[in-house]
This record gives C-alpha cells, structure tokens and sequence, in this order.
C-alpha cells in the first residue's frame, strides 16, 4: 500500500492530462500497464478502479509461458509467501522459490504486489504475458514509429496493442504506461538482436 | 505504554499434553546449548551424524534447519549451507524422515527452523503432525508473524509440538507478553537487530534486553544471532536460559575434511566440556 500509495501519481496525472485533451473523452476506455512486482500498474489503475475501465497488465513470458523461463507469476504461479506477503508466487511444488527469466530485469522477479493478486482474483484487471521476442519487437515499433525508446519492462505493455486477439476496437482511448526509459536496455537490445553498436 | 498486565499463568497455557522434551528441558535448571545445523548439509548423509555428535558433545538440543530458497533472516553462511543443503534435494519430507532415524538413536530435544512457504505448501495440519509422529518438539518460523500464526499454533497445540515464536530487541514490554504468551513454552530472542552470523552487540545492550524479556515473558527464553565463543554461550545463560550457536558451527563444518569431528569438538568447547578435566 506504500508503494501504491506513492505510485498512484502515475493514475492521478494520467487522469488529468487525458481529461485536458479536448479531443478525446473525459477518461481512457483502456489502460495497459507492465507487471512484475506491479509497482507501475497498481500506480496507474488504482485511479480508475471505479470507473468503466478496461485494465490489463502485462506480464513478461520470457522465453514462452510453457517453458520455464518466464516471470508470468500471476498467469503461471499459485499462492504463496514470500518477503511476508500472501500472494502469487513462481515456486516449485516443495514451495521454493523458482528463478524468474525475462529480458528485461525490472520484470524478472517471482513474486507480484498482493494487490494485484486480489484484483486477478475479484477479474478487475485482466493479466496476460508477453514473450521476450514480443517486448523486443514492440521496442523496435516504438522507436521506430515515435523515436521513443521504451523501456524493455514498459515495452512489453506495448506489445499488447499490437495482438491480433487483444479486444481492442479501432478508435479505441488506450493509455499505456512508459514506465521507463529504454536508453539503459539499448545494449540488451542489441545483443539479442545480434548487433554491435 | 504497558503498566498493567494481564496475568498468564505459567502452566496451562498450551494446553498440550502429554508434553514433549522442550517442555521437560526447560523445567530443569542449568546452562543450555542448541547448536544449529542445516538439514542435509553439507550432505544428505550426514545430517543424522551431525546430530548425534552434538548430543555427544553435550547439545541440549538441536536446532535443525530446514533451507528455503529465500531465507530472509540468514547471513551469507547460512544462506550459503541453505542453497547448498536443496542442490542436495533436501524437501520437508526428506528431513522428517531423518528426525525417525534420529528418534531411534536419540531423545535429545528436537526444534526445526524454517520459512512458511514449504510448510503452506506442504499444508499445515499434516505438516504438524507428521512432526509430531516423526518425533518433533518444537518449530520456528522466522517469516511467520504471530498475528498470523493461529493456524500453526493450533495445531501445535493438538500435537504438542512447541511454536517457538520470536521476539527482538525492538519488540515492546507488552508483545513479548502477548507474544511468549501465545508460544506457551519458549521463545526465541533474537539478540540483534540484523541477521544470523553477525556480531553481538555489548553486553550492556543485551543485558537490559534480555533483563526485559526476562520481567515480561511468561516462557523460557532462549537468544541466537552472534553467539560464537565458550564465553558467549555463559554470558548469554546468565541472562537467559538457553544459547544458540549456528553460523559459526557452520562455518566451521564447511572448513574441514570431518565435519563430523569438526561439530563434535566445538560444541564440546561451547559447553565448557573440555575444561572440566
């Protein structure tokens, strides 16, 4: 709740600078946030939990959601405790905790914020996986498309809206959370793309 | 702040019968050592040897720890013996199982010490009981906090399996009441503020927590974290009624080619064993 809390500025701000656009509705029918701990994704939606919005978090499938190397907890794990908190958790049926993969460090963690359990649980927000080669991709399209480098973590909220199966309607409102910057991963990038800078 | 205390009686409180050898070790007087070890450490095989050494060298009971993969109140050394101890393949299962064979060799007081999640994972009732049955007298749970540790309690209760519960030098006058008062049999100080394998802090420092464990606790109690030396483990039984001596005894098993001897000779000196002859 702390960390919601101090990341709820990310909702707040979100709210009014989408409400200031004259051209658009008053708030977003879509928001789409990265999910490893959750800090960024509770921090957007908890400002719109009671509104008709659709939200959907994204977690990193690292190399495939039926390997395992990935950091899906909420979509791979089951309840546990770790760092004194109940919530969903990568372990092994003896309940140790597995060693998450994704390309991106900010996601590779085994655990996720409690909340984000609760809200799974009560199908508030919906949770979904995007690979590695995904996130990758999406990094590319972004920087490419708006010269803006996402982070690796945000750039695997971005893949979503380039699903085919993702529900979303031309002229849809859609806020995705940049929750980072991408000049730190340019170096990740590359080496997985088998460049040399 | 804490004037008036509700007065919890000594005995009855848990309910448990017909007791069990923690209960019986702490109604005698007189100095106490629990060496800790990591079950399956530094292999399979010898942890059953390890106990048997530390009951030799004059252990009053044995702290037998169960590794999780993130073990958030250990120093490096013990973390180090926990990873180590599950690359080997040791599970919950596994260590009951040793505790049988132990049982059939030894009546030495038994305590596990480990994190929730196996033991969630495990289930909690059967958990117990099989602790029970395998010859188990007691349990600490670092990561387990006593607002939710009714479930655990009370099956330790139907099973006469103690909950160690723990207290810390931060922990206030009324909850080591409430705390020790909802263990029933013994609590476990931690003498610092930080993580096992640390140093002690001063005397000075400790005497006066210890001093107010001793005039809030309705339990026995006994202090781990730091404690390392033959002069260690006598300071900490003035104070309080038992010590327990983990990393250092761990890091020594993990320096030598006989582990076993290796246990054996340094628990025999933390218990002044060889300065009587």
């Amino acid at each position: 709740m702390i960390v919601r809390e101090f990341q709820s500025v990310i909702g707040r701000e979100a709210r009014l600078q989408f409400a200031e656009r004259p051209e658009t509705p008053e708030i977003p029918d879509t928001l789409v946030a990265c999910v490893g701990g959750g800090s960024n994704a509770i921090g957007l939606f908890y400002a719109f939990l009671q509104d008709e919005v659709r939200m959907v978090g994204v977690e990193a499938a690292g190399l495939g959601t039926d390997t395992d190397q990935h950091a899906a907890t909420l979509t791979k794990g089951r309840l546990g405790v770790l760092h004194g908190s109940a919530s969903y958790l990568l372990q092994n049926d003896d309940g140790q905790v597995t060693l998450p993969h994704s390309v991106s460090a900010g996601l590779d963690y085994p655990g996720v914020g409690p909340e984000h359990s609760y809200l799974k649980e009560s199908g508030r927000v919906e949770y979904v996986s995007a690979t590695d080669e995904e996130a990758i991709s999406a990094f590319c399209w972004l920087s490419e498309q708006e010269g803006i480098l996402p982070a690796l973590e945000s750039a695997h909220a971005l893949s979503f809206l380039r699903r085919s199966d993702n529900g979303l309607r031309p002229g849809s409102h859609v806020v995705v959370c940049l929750s980072g910057r991408g000049d730190k991963d340019v170096n990740t990038v590359a080496d997985y793309l088998g460049k040399e800078l | 702040m804490s004037t008036e205390q509700t007065p919890v009686k000594k005995k009855d409180v848990t309910g448990t019968s017909p007791g069990n050898r923690i209960q019986a070790l702490f109604r005698t007087p007189g100095e106490k050592l629990i060496p800790f070890i990591t079950a399956g450490y530094p292999t399979k095989e010898l942890t059953v040897e390890l106990v048997l050494a530390a009951e030799r060298a004059g252990a009053d009971m044995i702290e037998l720890g169960m590794p999780f993969s993130d073990p958030l109140a250990e120093g490096p050394v013990i973390q180090a013996s926990s990873q180590i101890a599950l690359e080997n393949g040791v599970t919950l299962k596994w260590i009951l199982d040793q505790v049988r064979i132990i049982r059939r060799r030894c009546e030495m007081p038994l305590a596990l010490m480990g994190y929730i999640n196996p033991i969630l994972q495990y289930g909690v009732e059967t958990f117990v009981k099989d602790c029970r049955s395998a010859g188990v007298d007691g349990l600490i749970i670092p990561d387990l906090p006593p607002e939710e540790a009714e479930p655990l309690i009370g099956q330790c209760r139907k099973n006469s399996v103690s909950p160690i519960l723990l207290v810390a030098p931060n922990t206030s006058d009324e909850r080591i009441h409430t705390v020790s008062g909802l263990a029933g049999d013994l609590i476990y100080c931690v003498s610092i503020l930080g993580i096992t394998g640390s140093d002690l802090t001063s005397v000075n420092t400790l005497e006066n927590y210890l001093e107010r464990v001793r005039k809030h606790s309705v339990t026995p109690f006994v202090v781990g974290f730091g404690i390392k030396t033959r002069e260690d483990v006598r300071n900490i039984n003035r104070m309080a009624d038992g010590a327990v001596v983990g990393s250092e005894l761990i890091r020594r098993i993990t320096k030598t080619d006989d582990p076993v001897e290796a246990a054996e000779t340094y628990i025999r000196r933390l218990k002044g064993g060889d300065e009587k002859t």
